[in-house]
């Protein structure tokens, strides 16, 4: 009885214990049937944002190529318009073209004018070359054309250019930097000025030039050394010749100052030797043929026993430029000294010969004086100048005058203008008749 | 007469400055940092500068490198001083896009 009680005891400790057993079985099972469900939640929505994530490669790998392709695009863009590269080159220039009524012994014609293309070629901040041509067509027809200059600038520093060559002369500062049909202010070079004038057109050697800052205010220089002057049918001819025709060399230059930002002031000068015309020497009747003689290259030796005869001349000039007004003036001053001694009854005389230049010019733009756009492109423009030679009795008749321009000017763009001008030539010879002329000119600066 | 030999020291006086010149020239050639007031002070320049003579042309009448090379022509005919010059070409071309 007592051993079954035993036994009945062990049987119910085992259900119990098989019962207590029982219950968190089943609640294991329940837990993990939810883990499992939010592993495969956890697992979609990884799969999910792998997905996300592999389309936002795929854009941003398609974004970035576009934004290459787009930037390689602009380089190209870029190199192609805006590259500069070590040897570079630009083309400038200018051209013309007008006409004149003369009341006096000039007919009425037509101008057919210049075309002047400029060549510029750059290496590397160091050297430039420059040329100009002039094509122009000559009263006879023919086309002729003309070197301006052509001339290597060495970039040596901030404040030096060395130029060799053929340059431009730095005498004065029409000629050198006015003269441009788009830039001079009227139709044509004051009197005594350009072709013809007492101004030197153009030199072949060497120049030095540049601008230095003195404190705040700029002086600038220019220092030639070149072939020079000769004599030739014209007088004294300043254009720069390919050979000397003796073995010294004419020196010129200008020096200038800025005192305002507005005003500066020059001062020119040039020292040469001419040698004289053969029949100067010789007192060969025949004045032409010595000054033909003159004017040929000199291969004979006999040149270099020519006497030589002293050439100088000496300027100033100020320009006045602020907003609207653009002041002008220049002087020149030359000088051939004669050969022989006038007291001297055995010896041939060479009279010594002068010339002597001068203008002053205003011109003033009405773009501050009217809302009108006509009114604004339009520039009224005064000149007056003198040239008077002396020594030379032909060429005081037919050189010696003074001379009023009147202009107005309509700039259809900063370097297109279309001029009108009416010229008072008054020459000083009595027998001469004085002139006036009535001037359309249109000038494209490019 | 002014004789060949004459002209001898000013020869070697050209050929000096050209030497240290070009030496000069060349270091200018080197990269230039960035100067945030190179326009300011091109822009004034130009202005300055150019219509002394004639009008101011449009500056985007010409590409960089016409601008390149027609700003130092005319530093050589107006007597320009270079650094005056660089920074009128800054100007020039920052403003012809």
């Amino acid at each position: 009885m007592k051993a079954i009680s035993y036994w009945g005891v062990a049987a119910s400790m085992a259900c119990a214990v098989s019962a207590l057993g029982l219950s968190p079985t089943h609640a294991q099972s329940a837990d993990q049937a939810q883990i499992i469900e939010r592993l495969n939640t956890l697992q979609a929505e990884l799969d999910a944002l792998k997905k996300q994530l592999a389309e936002t490669k795929k854009q941003a790998d398609q974004s970035k190529e576009i934004a290459e392709k787009a930037d390689n695009r602009a380089q190209k863009v870029e190199l192609a318009t805006d590259r500069v590269r070590a040897n570079s080159w630009h083309m400038a220039g200018y051209a013309d073209v007008g006409i004149e009524f003369s009341d006096g012994e000039n007919s009425d014609t037509f101008t057919s004018g210049k075309f002047n293309p400029a060549f510029h070629f750059l290496y590397k901040d160091l050297v430039l070359f420059e040329s100009e041509f002039q094509v122009t067509t000559s009263n006879t027809g023919e086309t002729d054309l003309d070197l301006e200059y052509s001339q290597l600038d060495f970039l040596l520093h901030d404040n030096a250019v060395l130029v060799a060559g053929k340059f431009l002369s730095p005498v004065g500062q029409f000629q050198e930097r006015l003269h441009p049909s788009w830039i001079n202010r009227l139709t044509n070079a004051p009197a005594g000025f350009g072709h013809g004038g007492v101004q030197p057109l153009s030199d072949v050697g060497l120049m030095l030039r540049g601008g230095i800052p003195v404190a705040d205010r700029l002086f600038t220089y220019s220092l030639a050394i070149g072939n020079g002057p000769r004599l030739g049918h014209d007088g004294v001819e300043l254009e720069g010749f390919g050979r000397d025709d003796n073995s010294n060399k004419a020196i010129s230059g200008r020096l200038a100052f800025f005192p305002i930002d507005n005003l500066e002031i020059g001062g020119s000068f040039l020292y040469a030797k001419i040698t004289a015309a053969e029949d100067e020497e010789e007192a060969d009747d025949d004045h032409d043929e010595g000054l033909i003689l003159a004017n040929e290259a000199p291969d004979s030796d006999n040149l270099e026993d020519l006497p030589l005869r002293d050439y100088d001349l000496w300027g100033v000039d100020a320009a006045f430029t602020q907003g609207s007004w653009d002041i002008r003036a220049e002087y020149l001053n030359a000088n051939l000294k004669g050969l022989g001694d006038a007291d001297d009854n055995h010896g041939d005389v060479v009279e010594p010969l002068s010339w002597e230049a001068w203008y002053a010019q205003a011109a003033y733009r009405l773009s501050g004086v009217s809302s009108s756009a006509f009114m604004q492109r339009l520039e009224p423009v005064v000149r007056y100048g003198e040239f008077i030679t002396g020594g030379d009795h032909e060429a005081e008749e037919e050189l010696n005058e003074k001379r009023w321009n009147f202009g107005l000017n309509y700039w259809v763009s900063p370097s297109v203008v279309v001029k009108s001008a009416i010229e008072f030539r008054n020459y000083m010879a009595e027998e001469r008749e004085d002139d006036t002329r009535l001037q359309l000119q249109l000038s494209y600066g490019f | 007469m002014t004789k060949i030999r004459e002209l001898v020291p000013v020869a070697i006086a050209v050929a000096m400055v050209s030497a240290i010149g070009l030496g000069a020239s060349a270091a200018d050639t080197a990269k230039a940092k960035a100067d945030p007031l190179q326009f300011a002070r091109g822009a004034k320049a130009w202005a300055k500068n150019c219509a002394r003579c004639h009008n101011m042309r449009n500056a985007q009448d010409n590409t960089d490198e016409e601008w390149h090379v027609d700003v130092l022509h005319m530093r050589v005919r107006a007597n320009i001083p270079g650094d005056v010059a660089r920074d009128i070409k800054a100007f020039l071309q920052a403003s012809n896009k």
